[in-house]
């Protein structure tokens, strides 16, 4: 197998070797160096072939002839690619290379051409510069030579004799620094002191020993000297700056920012002095100090010091000036903070006496310290820390007096628990008191708030406008917000209300739930109040002394009463129409129950006046006593009792139905029964059912009757009743009426809803024939006996 | 076109009336449906039609109908089929009738009965039909329970396939078919209001106290779905999102007196009629709720900034705007004064329906029997015209 390739090959060589004649004997050379190099192994040689692919002696043919007859032809397809990537790879980094060199070349001629142009011109150029140097180096040669001699000399002189003058000034310096000192003229000897420093440093270890042990101690002795001087106060100011300007000068090693650390330290007294006094303050916080004492000690202590530590300063530092307004200010910033905390007692209402006395003497103070330092922009800071002092002292007074209403207002949630029993009108009580507070609080307020304004202190005044408008500001916020705690509150009630509902929880939330329509109307009789006597007695005070305002190009001014009142009003109706309804609702439930229960269409004959009219009584006479608490009674329309006794009353009533009943039983028989009622309806007297209710007792309570009559009458026309029926509601509206009557602001209205009952209880009824009417004035007068004697066992 | 001449329309019913009803399967003439409630009469239901030119309205035909009618439905595919429920003895009963063709005799035809829906033993409340196109199912309600029949007009018969029980003293009180998802039911059931599934028969979703008291009657916005609006005894109305069962998206202060009935116009979301047993019929324009912005916008009015929580609560910047609302119905409420020698003022709105065939023309009838059409004004047209063509 292996020759036959073998032979193959050599033929295929020949025949290829008889194309590339001129190849043939190189190729024959080297299989004979390859031959001759591994003897008798030819397969080892075409290995080498293989691998000689590199090598300076690479046979193409060879090479190809060996690996087609070695490789698989899946090798051969690998190989072919392999080669053809590798052939790429060569190609493209030949031609960069190509590229590359070429680049070079042509920066290379471009270099050289440049060089070639700039040489030509300089030869001439540098033979001038050449020959100029030469004549320069021998005159300058010249002159040394002829000059050397005498400057030698010259020097040599001039050396020794500031020697000599510095020998001696060191000599005499102890002496004459002792004679500054008798004569105290220490400027002169720390100016001596400093001339000869520079030969003492030098020299004084070794020939001038002695002389300057000698000037240093004169120096010490200076030194301390003035130290003493600066430490004592007595002193006059000049001489203590001149101490230390001496001190300065003296010591320049000690550098000016040691000297303003000294001068700080001094400033600090000041600081613990008014650390001591807030500290005083604080500790003494069950008799604390007067904010107008303390402003006073900061006074004493703080500010004197400052000022005189400040003029110190300043003629000191005449350059310094920028640094110590930068410590006064963080200073001030302290001193202002204090002031500030001095002007929030924590407990009470501070008053505005004592908030302008200290503001008085704030003023001054700052006053006196600004013709000190006016750099530092004093009044600034003053007027910026009087400023939210008094903001803060009108925002705590207003939000005092609003939680003290609605502390007012929501203590009201407990007391009928335990005290149901002696206080017996909670509602009015808390009314008056409410009332009380709302108008003394405002009114004390507002004489508070304007002490401030009539003692016009200094820093005051420029913003009075602004001032105006903060208090007026802080009324309206003061009504706005107690609206929105007014419709808020009742709300937050049945919310809890309601989610006792899902969790039915125990008795004690219930029983202040029962409390919320009552909590409705009195903060409804509220609003009437602050709307038509509160806000405008309010108006009035704040129209004569707070006039003004408007400073802050507000088109409108702050508080504005109308809106309150308005807003008020509202607030108020709506309560009040809430509390209507609320009870309306509890009365029409009480009636809808009570109609919808019994099966009329079975009912037996009536021997009594249902249970859930006395409910109802009952229900009215609650309602009757919280209302009676808050509102006023209110004009009843038509007269009672005056026209008509009890009787008389009754029999009339009596007589008006009968003639109803009747005509409605022959309009059974005819068909235009309808027309017969609206002809009968004609006649009589249109009522308002539904009209706006009023602050009244009577108003509030008709208004919730006739809401109930209403749904009774709604209620009976969802029915259908059989005689029996109809003659109980027949008789339960008769016994209502006269009770009913007496508590509406019109009879009228009463009547005709009590005949719509019972005309509507005729029409749903089958065959509608009215109990007698003595039959139904003995039930009456039965059930009522009854009643009273009920009441009267109560009572005992 | 004919807007002026729709404010002083009415027609009396001698009787006390309680349900009034569009024919929903005419939407070629705008024609109503009256039942009559007299407990010892014998009781009718007239078709009355109102001319082309708005100005009058006819009694198109009188059907006897013996006992007293406490709601009336029509059906919405056939105009001549209609289902009522009726009380005799004590008893209330469901059936489906047919009204016959020949209708303009000597003697008043009797209504043909179709079917009877059996199986009621509580006070039937109301039968709602599928709420578009032609089906064949039909819901009943009572006071505690929920049937969904299966209707086969021409075998005259009528299968239970569905049973809801809301439970005991849950009373029902009426319902609405939910227009967008026709396996919803939603009913008030007490202060609640419930949306049934009638494929599980289950609960699908509840609004808890809805109302503080009983809730009188539910409807379903008829482009937004899961919006509805509600009307109970407290009084008030309250547009709800089902989705946020919560709190209802708007609270309008209804009426004086209980709000018995309340739908939203079939084609402007905006515009909400109400009636209520203090005689007044009220037509309320409540902004598109998308749900966050529930802004209410008054009919006339300014429309205010819904950030403004205060607005929402008191009415008084309405009060001007609903004065306008008011006034109208003043006047209309005037004008039919007028028409009972300025003396009565009788009970409007037991039942208000929005026509089919003009969405601007709505009827109320009082209890004792008087038919009004009104028809909303044209500047609120113009604006939700325009409002609905932007």
């Amino acid at each position: 197998m292996a020759e036959d390739p073998n032979e193959k090959a050599k033929r295929v060589r020949e025949l290829l070797s008889s194309f590339y004649r001129s190849d043939e004997s190189d190729s024959a050379e080297s299989t004979a160096a390859a031959t001759a190099a591994m003897p008798g192994h030819t397969p080892g040689g075409r290995r080498d072939t293989l691998l000689a692919i590199n090598t300076k002696d690479f046979n193409v043919d060879r090479y190809m002839s060996s690996l087609i007859r070695r490789t698989s032809l899946e090798g051969l397809l690998k190989k072919h690619v392999e080669m053809a990537a590798e052939i790429k790879n060569l190609d493209s980094d030949m031609q960069m290379l190509v590229y590359e060199n070429y680049n070079k070349f042509i920066s290379a001629t471009d270099t050289i051409r440049r060089m070639k142009e700039n040489v030509s011109g300089m030869e001439t150029n540098m033979e001038q510069l050449l020959d100029k140097v030469t004549a320069v180096r021998t005159t300058s040669d010249g002159v040394n030579a002829s000059l050397f001699e005498r400057r030698e000399r010259i020097e040599e002189l001039n050396g020794t004799r500031s020697l000599l003058r510095k020998v001696q000034f060191v000599f005499d310096l102890p002496k004459r620094l002792r004679k500054c000192q008798k004569s105290e003229a220490y400027a002169e000897a720390v100016k001596y002191y400093m001339g000869a420093l520079p030969i003492l440093k030098v020299y004084g270890k070794t020939s001038f020993q002695a002389c300057k042990e000698e000037s240093e101690e004169v120096m010490a002795i200076i030194t301390k000297r003035l130290q003493a001087r600066v430490m004592t106060d007595l002193d006059p100011v000049q001489a203590r700056a001149e101490a230390i300007n001496k001190l300065v000068e003296g010591f320049l090693t000690s550098s000016l920012d040691h000297l303003l650390l000294a001068l700080q330290t001094a400033a600090a007294k000041p600081k613990f002095a008014l650390q001591e006094t807030t500290e005083n303050s604080t500790s003494e916080l069950s008799a604390p100090h007067s904010p107008k004492e303390l402003m006073e000690n900061l006074e004493k202590d703080f500010i004197k010091d400052f000022a005189q530590v400040a003029s110190t300063f300043r003629t000191i530092f005449p350059m310094g000036e920028k640094r110590l307004t930068e410590a006064t200010k963080e200073l001030f910033n302290k001193y202002f903070t204090s002031v500030q905390e001095s002007l929030q007692p924590e407990a009470g209402l501070p008053s505005a006496a004592e908030l302008v006395a200290s503001l008085k003497i704030l003023s001054a103070d700052v006053k006196q310290m600004h013709a000190v330092l006016p750099e530092a922009g004093l009044p600034e800071c003053a007027a910026k820390a009087v400023k939210s002092a008094v903001k803060q002292h009108v925002a705590r007074i207003f939000s005092g007096l609003a939680s003290r209403i609605t502390g007012a207002i929501e203590s009201l949630h407990w007391p009928t628990k335990g005290q149901s029993s002696d206080v017996q009108k909670p509602l009015q009580l808390a009314l008056e008191n409410i009332q009380h507070i709302i108008m003394q609080g405002s009114l004390d307020v507002l004489r508070d708030l304007k002490e401030l304004l009539d003692d016009s202190v200094d820093l005051l005044v420029k913003w009075r406008d602004a001032y105006v408008d903060l208090v007026q500001g802080g009324f309206q916020d003061l009504f706005t917000s107690l609206i929105d705690e007014f419709l808020a509150l009742p709300w937050r009630n049945g919310i809890e209300r309601s989610g006792q509902d899902i969790h039915e929880k125990t008795a004690s939330p219930l029983s202040r739930n029962a409390f919320v329509p009552g909590l409705m109307l009195l903060l409804a009789r509220l609003s009437v109040y602050i709307e038509q006597i509160a806000v405008p007695k309010i108006t009035e005070v704040v129209a004569a002394s707070f006039i003004g305002g408007g400073a802050q190009g507000q088109e409108r001014p702050a508080f504005v009463p109308s809106e309150i009142c308005r807003a008020f009003r509202l607030t108020g109706e709506k309560l009040l129409r809430q509390y209507i309804e609320l009870q309306a609702r509890k009365l029409s439930l009480l009636v809808s129950k009570s109609v919808a229960a019994p099966n009329w269409l079975q009912y037996k004959e009536p021997r009594d006046v249902r249970m859930f009219v006395d409910l109802l009584f009952e229900e009215v006479e609650a309602i009757e006593a919280e209302v009676q608490q808050v509102l006023e009674p209110g004009i009843v329309r038509m007269h009672r009792r005056s026209d008509s006794t009890g009787s008389a009353g009754s029999t009339r009533s009596n007589t008006t139905r009968e003639d109803r009943n009747s005509r409605s039983s022959i309009s059974q028989r005819v068909r235009s029964r309808l027309l017969e009622r609206d002809v009968a309806k004609l006649f009589k007297q249109r009522i308002e059912i539904f009209t706006k209710p009023e602050y009244t007792q009577v108003s509030v309570i008709s208004t919730i009757i006739k809401m109930c009559l209403k749904s009774f009458q709604e209620c009976v026309r969802l029915e259908t009743f059989n005689r029996c029926g109809f003659q109980q509601i027949q008789l339960d509206t008769q016994y209502l009426r006269d009770p009913l009557r007496e508590l509406v602001d019109d009879e009228a209205v009463v009547d005709f809803l009590l005949d719509e009952v019972s005309a509507a209880a005729a029409e749903r009824c089958l065959d509608p024939i009215p109990l007698e009417s003595a039959v139904v004035e003995k039930l009456i007068l039965a059930k009522r006996a009854k009643a009273s004697e009920f009441e009267g066992t109560s009572l005992q | 076109m004919q807007a002026n001449m729709h404010t002083n329309v009415s027609y009396g019913v001698k009787y006390q009336a309680r349900c009034i009803t569009a024919v929903r399967a005419d939407t070629h003439r705008t024609r109503f449906l009256v039942g009559t409630l007299s407990l010892r009469e014998e009781n009718e239901v007239h078709v009355i039609q109102l001319s082309d030119n708005g100005a009058d309205l006819r009694c198109e035909g009188l059907y006897t109908h013996q006992p007293e009618i406490w709601d009336l439905a029509s059906c919405p595919f056939d105009a001549l089929m209609i289902s009522t429920v009726y009380a005799s003895g004590g008893e209330y009963r469901a059936s489906i009738w047919k009204i016959p063709e020949r209708s303009k005799g000597f003697n008043t035809p009797q209504l043909q009965q179709i079917v009877q829906l059996d199986g009621h033993k509580d006070i039937v409340k109301s039968t709602l039909w599928w709420p578009t196109g032609k089906h064949n199912q039909l819901v009943s309600i009572d006071e505690e329970n929920l049937y969904v029949w299966a209707l086969d007009a021409s075998e005259k018969s009528a299968k239970v396939q569905g049973h809801i029980s809301a439970g005991r003293l849950q009373t029902m009180s009426a319902g609405c078919w939910d227009p967008h998802d026709v396996t919803s039911v939603a009913t008030a059931c007490g202060s609640s209001i419930k949306c049934w599934d009638l494929r599980s028969m289950k609960q699908a979703n509840t609004i808890e106290q809805a109302h503080a008291v009983q809730v009188r009657d539910i409807d379903y916005n008829p482009n937004v779905p899961d919006i509805m609006v509600s009307a109970g005894d407290d009084s008030k109305i309250r547009v709800w999102d089902l989705r946020n069962s919560g709190m209802p998206l708007l609270e309008l202060p209804g009426h004086s007196h209980w709000t018995w009935r309340v739908r939203y116009n079939p084609k402007y979301q905006e515009l909400v009629l109400s009636a209520g047993t203090d005689s007044v019929v009220n037509l309320w324009h409540v902004s598109t709720p998308s749900s966050t912005e529930d802004k209410l916008r008054s009919t006339s009015g300014s429309p205010r900034s819904p950030l403004d929580p205060l607005l929402r609560s008191h009415h008084e910047h309405e009060d001007s705007v609903y004065e306008v609302l008011q006034c109208q119905c003043k006047i209309y409420i005037a004008k039919w004064r007028a028409l009972c020698l300025d003396k009565d003022i009788g009970e409007i709105g037991t039942g208000v329906a929005w026509s089919s065939y003009d969405p601007w023309i709505f009827a109320s009838l009082s209890y004792d029997g008087r038919v009004l059409i009104d028809s909303v004004p044209h500047a609120i047209r113009k604006k939700l015209s325009q409002g609905a063509s932007k």
